[in-house]
């Protein structure tokens, strides 16, 4: 039985992990996605920025969905993750609204009888999640600045 | 009417997250494309996300060519930034 959500309130942990509990699974695998406190530019393949500490000042963030299809499409991730390695139990949630810096905004949990697979599937779902479900991230600036993050090569190449 | 969902920068750009085109807005039979160009020519502003944003009709990802119903509730699926 997965466990998919979308909360407005802090992610619960501890509920994540105890919902991929299981008696059968060897391993369970955890990835939380934070807020970091300064973003790269959006479009910093071209100007690349990489370990550069600069870059944006977030204040916090905001996520928006389009709840239903999103919900839809992560119970769909799921079953195929399902399908794709041997699984005991799969767990995505996502928050929605504001969230602050070192908070976590998605978390991915899977539990299997090895780690190999459980850690596979586990990036395979995160990775799907940013390509393709509807959701959106609003960046606040500390200077109250908000801006929609639409970056230019998600998803379409996907599907 | 044939209703569309936007959603964040679309949103944003609009200044409302529906918009309704009447069928006599469209041309017979249309398409998905149809409907993208009939709300970029309506709202401009809206011209260079939607070049890269994708469709849904009912929570399903749907090509440009996909036929489009009086019924139907389609989204702009803008590209998305979750995780």
């Amino acid at each position: 039985m997965n466990f998919i959500e979308l909360t407005d309130q802090p992610i619960d942990v501890a509920k994540v992990l105890q919902s991929v509990s299981h008696p059968d699974a060897g391993g369970e695998v955890l990835f939380l996605g934070t807020t970091r406190q300064f973003t790269a530019y959006p479009d910093s393949k071209e100007q690349d920025r990489s370990g550069d500490a600069g870059g944006q000042h977030t204040a916090f963030l905001v996520y928006e969905a389009y709840r239903e299809m999103a919900l839809k499409q992560m119970e769909r991730l799921a079953e195929q993750a399902c399908q794709n390695w041997p699984l005991k139990s799969v767990a995505l949630v996502h928050r929605l609204g504001k969230v602050m810096p070192q908070e976590a905004s998605v978390a991915v949990a899977v539990s299997s009888p090895h780690r190999e697979e459980a850690f596979q599937a586990a990036k395979w779902l995160i990775d799907s999640i940013k390509a393709d479900v509807t959701i959106w991230k609003q960046e606040n600036s500390p200077s109250e600045d908000a801006q929609w993050v639409h970056p230019t090569n998600s998803g379409a190449a996907h599907e | 009417m044939i209703q569309i969902r936007l959603f964040a920068g679309a949103t944003q750009l609009a200044g409302q997250s529906t918009v309704e085109l009447s069928p006599t807005d469209l041309p017979t039979n249309p398409t998905v494309g149809d409907v993208a160009n009939c709300l970029t020519a309506r709202y401009p502003q809206l011209q260079s996300l939607a070049a890269k944003s994708r469709w849904a009709i009912g929570s399903e990802f749907v090509e440009l060519d996909c036929p489009v119903e009086s019924e139907h509730s389609l989204a702009m699926i803008p590209p998305v930034s979750g995780g």
